[in-house]
């Protein structure tokens, strides 16, 4: 009896629409409604239920002064390897789409918390860029907390990681002794790689047809490498293709045509600025940095202007991070797109916000402020491209994920946790072992995941050579 | 198989015989505290073991004319103690690597260039650990001296091991000693680690298991339809691997998956439902915080009892975070959690190599809330149910093996002294161990042998 009546309250209480109001707000829609000035947004069960001025809300709405502060949409990351477990790379083979980033989200990853507390919403895990064809991508709301499963976006479609150049023709590997040499060695090779692999799914798919068309009596047996490419080839997968130089870029988008698919995004696409028409007649979009350059050989002509170049050449331009400590100021990075190129103020704010989410096809559901997407929002303090804008609350789905004042506290508290246990756990010194300088840090213990693939497998080394060294807590 | 198989038996049995001559093998134990496990405490009672088996468990039995008498007054009578799962070398000795043991060192010198989940890499189902076992004496009188009767062994050799067997700690290891040959397989989630060799990710890995055992379950259908009659079939492809899996499937052998955070045990209760196998996890020492996941006995765990703790005289620049010292703090309270979520747990002796230092974590188990009869259960009879012994060892009841210890305490306290051990009705008077001198300060659960 107690038991159902308390389902029932729990019922009860779920049923009742929890609201937001966020009030007086510099609200920046990036949609068609533009900026409004003291404007409000109401949230109703983590959608947005209405935009504009002195909206009005419940008596039972939880009410946010946004007075001076600014509201954005959620910024969303093309490119990121936030949470991965174990690797992002399964590096070994030249075609590894049999490998799922959706197998090893890690939802206790501490970069979750540090890039929400940068304004992150929305990140696309990329597989890393090891192979001609990668590991299949999954796109992830930043619920911190929730357990993997629940951080996974439903709504978004699949995708995979493609890549060319240097990384995927093993460039900059230094081979041991005896270590064969991984089949491509040359840009030629990389495209070879993915014309057979493509031309195997085509005779996989053809099989499954051909049995289900009862023209065959068994079955072929399923091919977890070959399944995600005939999804590419029947439309239902994105390929976010990694790529530097113009002449990679233009051999895959033939190939591409050739097998009748198309790339979703090229990623990081440096020289894009100088195939940007090619580009955009085949219809990808474009996933850059701001300014990185020089870093490899590939990455010698890189420009600052390239993401304004692209856009005015009508591709759909998105800035990203393929990093964990870049994603936490993705905002600033767009921003350099006003300096350089002369991109409006409107649209370098979109190259973080609806443009990804274009190129992730989720953006019918996040990417903008209006009537009935999800309530993914940043309340920032100065204007969201200054460099001095620091986010105060950030939700997702109408529930507060971030928020500065409460960080404060829970900081004091964990401190104060932390030297207790210190404190507790401290091992009493061993005089049998009186040698701290040949002590080694100890080793994380348990399951063979911790010990095998410390934290030098976690970034994606082949992808990039900016990334800070960063402790995995 | 069929012909390992025989003999096996055929071996236990001249066995039987030889150390029948040997010894009387018939004691009645008296006046002892029988702590019988599957049913409650007998403060004065008797147990009569003969030809290796228990025959007879009460409180009033008389003692046969042939019966050798020991009296134990003031002791108490415990099924032998029973580590779930531990590295063959807990046991092996040095130099005993063997084709079944040494996976992953005989392939990591090959040149082969891996191409795929085909090539079945680092899998081992097709080789059984018990053919090809050479223990190390000093190591089971060890173990045997500490209370364990019997021990579950585990090649950690790859993704996927070679058949695990359950052996006794009876000296001069033989065949003999085997009492579950064929007992789990065990999954790992470390493949290669260089550039070249599929898996080197623990995304890659997944992705192996999960293709391999779709094969499986095509290879089996295949093969029962090419058996029935092969005139005019293609026949299937030999695959070592996979008839090594599907004959451990038709044996009913569980897998054994490692893990340690939720995230992981969240993880592997997904992927490890679509193999058809059924499964036990090993390590779970973030279970305290997953009983969400585990309750209600639907899946069993071998819980690790080397408990994560900073090493003495670590580096004081390492200094470690919040995280870190909360599963310090709370990992050993993960045998009381599962206890009171009803999770089914067994005591796993995954990188514990002395008795003492099993014991300690117990010990540290129990101070966390963990009941003393949880952990004796987990100490015999519950990791006896999981891997299907629990017919044959475990507790103290008619028909099952007569093997035994006695103690003049609880096995968890350091002052406890292991007075005698029974294996296979085999007596082994334990020696009073060199009082070792006292060693100020030192932790009692830091495990001595790994450095």
């Amino acid at each position: 009896m107690k038991r159902t009546l308390f389902v029932s309250l729990v019922l009860a209480t779920s049923l009742i629409p929890q609201e937001i109001l966020i009030k007086n707000a510099t609200v920046y829609t990036v949609s068609r409604a533009g900026t409004i000035q003291k404007g409000s947004v109401l949230i109703r069960d983590g959608k947005i239920a209405a935009v504009g001025k002195d909206l009005k809300a419940s008596s039972i709405a939880q009410v946010i002064d946004g007075e001076g502060l600014f509201l954005t949409p959620g910024i969303i990351d093309a490119h990121s390897h936030l949470a991965v477990e174990g690797g992002v790379n399964e590096s070994s083979l030249s075609v590894s789409s049999i490998a799922r980033i959706q197998d090893v989200i890690n939802p206790d990853d501490k970069d979750i918390y540090r890039n929400l507390a940068g304004g992150l919403t929305i990140a696309n895990v990329l597989h890393g860029s090891a192979n001609a064809i990668g590991g299949q991508t999954q796109v992830i709301k930043l619920r911190y907390g929730a357990p993997a499963k629940d951080l996974i976006f439903k709504g978004a479609p699949t995708g995979i990681k493609f890549a060319l150049g240097e990384n995927p023709k093993r460039s900059n590997v230094t081979l041991q002794p005896g270590q064969a040499r991984r089949y491509p060695a040359t840009r030629m090779g990389v495209m070879d790689v993915i014309r057979q692999a493509f031309t195997d799914a085509k005779e996989y798919q053809a099989d499954w047809d051909n049995y289900r068309k009862g023209k065959t009596k068994v079955a072929p047996v399923r091919n977890l490498t070959l399944e995600p490419l005939v999804e590419i080839l029947e439309g239902k997968r994105l390929v976010h293709a990694h790529s530097y130089r113009e002449d990679e870029i233009v051999a895959l988008l033939r190939t591409a045509e050739e097998f009748g698919f198309k790339i979703a995004t090229l990623q990081h696409i440096l020289e894009g600025y100088k195939v940007a028409p090619e580009i955009q007649k085949h219809g990808a979009g474009a996933s850059s940095f701001s300014d990185w350059w020089g870093y490899k050989v590939e990455a010698y002509d890189a420009i600052p202007h390239n993401a304004s170049l692209m856009h005015q050449a009508g591709i759909l331009v998105s800035i990203n991070s393929d990093s964990n400590s870049e994603a936490r100021h993705l905002n600033q990075e767009a921003a350099k797109s006003m300096k350089y190129g002369n991109t409006s103020y409107d649209d370098a704010l979109a190259m973080v916000t609806i443009n990804p989410a274009k190129q992730l096809g989720i953006d019918k559901m996040v990417g903008s402020i209006e009537v009935g997407k999800d309530a993914d929002l940043v309340l920032y303090n100065r204007d969201p491209l200054s460099v001095y804008a620091v986010p105060q609350k950030v939700l997702i789905d109408g529930k507060m994920y971030f928020d500065i004042a409460m960080d404060a506290q829970m900081n004091e508290s964990k401190s104060k946790e932390k030297d207790e246990l210190t404190t507790k756990l401290k091992p009493k010194a061993d005089p049998n072992r009186p040698n701290p300088m040949g002590a080694r840090p100890n080793p994380r213990i348990g399951s063979d995941f911790f010990d095998t693939f410390g934290q030098e497998w976690k970034e994606d080394l082949f992808c990039h050579i900016h990334s800070e060294y960063h402790t995995h807590d | 198989m069929n012909l390992r198989k025989t003999s096996f038996f055929s071996l236990l049995f001249i066995s039987f015989l030889t150390l029948r001559s040997e010894d009387p093998q018939t004691y009645f134990i008296k006046n002892i505290k029988v702590v019988p496990v599957s049913g409650p405490v007998i403060d004065q009672g008797s147990v009569l073991i003969s030809d290796g088996l228990i025959l007879s468990v009460g409180a009033d039995l008389k003692a046969p004319a042939n019966a050798q008498i020991v009296n134990g007054e003031k002791l108490t009578l415990y099924p032998g103690f029973f580590d779930a799962y531990n590295d063959v070398s807990a046991l092996s000795g040095s130099s005993g690597a063997t084709p079944a043991t040494a996976g992953i060192a005989a392939r990591s010198t090959t040149t082969q260039v891996i191409t795929g989940p085909s090539d079945r890499p680092s899998s081992n189902a097709s080789l059984a650990l018990a053919d090809d076992l050479r223990l190390d004496e000093k190591k089971l009188e060890a173990w045997r001296n500490g209370g364990f009767t019997h021990m579950h062994l585990v090649t950690k050799n790859g993704l996927i091991s070679s058949r695990s067997a359950v052996v006794s700690t009876a000296p001069n290891y033989s065949d003999a000693s085997l009492i579950k040959p064929e007992t789990a397989i065990a999954l790992g989630f470390s493949g290669g680690r260089d550039f070249a060799s599929f898996p080197n990710s623990l995304m890659g890995s997944i992705s192996y298991f999960r293709q391999t055992f779709i094969d499986l379950a095509y290879f089996e259908k295949q093969k029962e339809t090419y058996l029935k009659n092969p005139n005019g079939l293609v026949r299937p492809k030999y695959d070592k691997v996979l008839e090594g899996l599907a004959y451990a499937k038709a044996q009913g052998l569980p897998l054994i998956i490692p893990v340690t955070t939720k995230a992981q045990i969240a993880r592997t209760l997904d992927l490890a439902s679509g193999f058809g196998f059924s499964f036990l996890l090993q390590g779970v020492q973030e279970g305290y915080k997953a009983s969400d996941l585990l309750g209600t006995g639907r899946i069993g765990a071998l819980v690790a009892l080397k408990w994560p703790v900073e090493e003495a005289n670590a580096d004081p620049e390492d200094e470690p975070n919040l995280r870190t010292l909360r599963f310090r703090d709370q990992a050993p309270s993960t045998p009381s959690v599962f206890e009171k979520a009803r999770v089914p747990f067994g005591f796993s002796g995954d990188g514990i190599t002395s008795t003492k230092d099993f014991m300690a974590g117990i010990k540290l188990a129990i101070d966390k809330g963990l009941s003393k009869d949880a952990a004796v259960q987990a100490l015999t009879l519950a990791p006896a149910k999981l891997l299907g012994l629990q017919s044959v060892v475990g507790s103290i009841e008619k028909g099952k093996i007569a093997n035994l210890v006695i103690t003049d305490g609880e096995p968890w306290e350091s002052k406890t002294k292991i007075k005698m051990v029974f294996i296979d009705g085999v007596k082994f008077d334990i020696p009073e161990p060199p009082t070792p001198p006292e060693r100020p300060n030192s932790r009692p659960n830091t495990p001595s042998g790994k450095e």
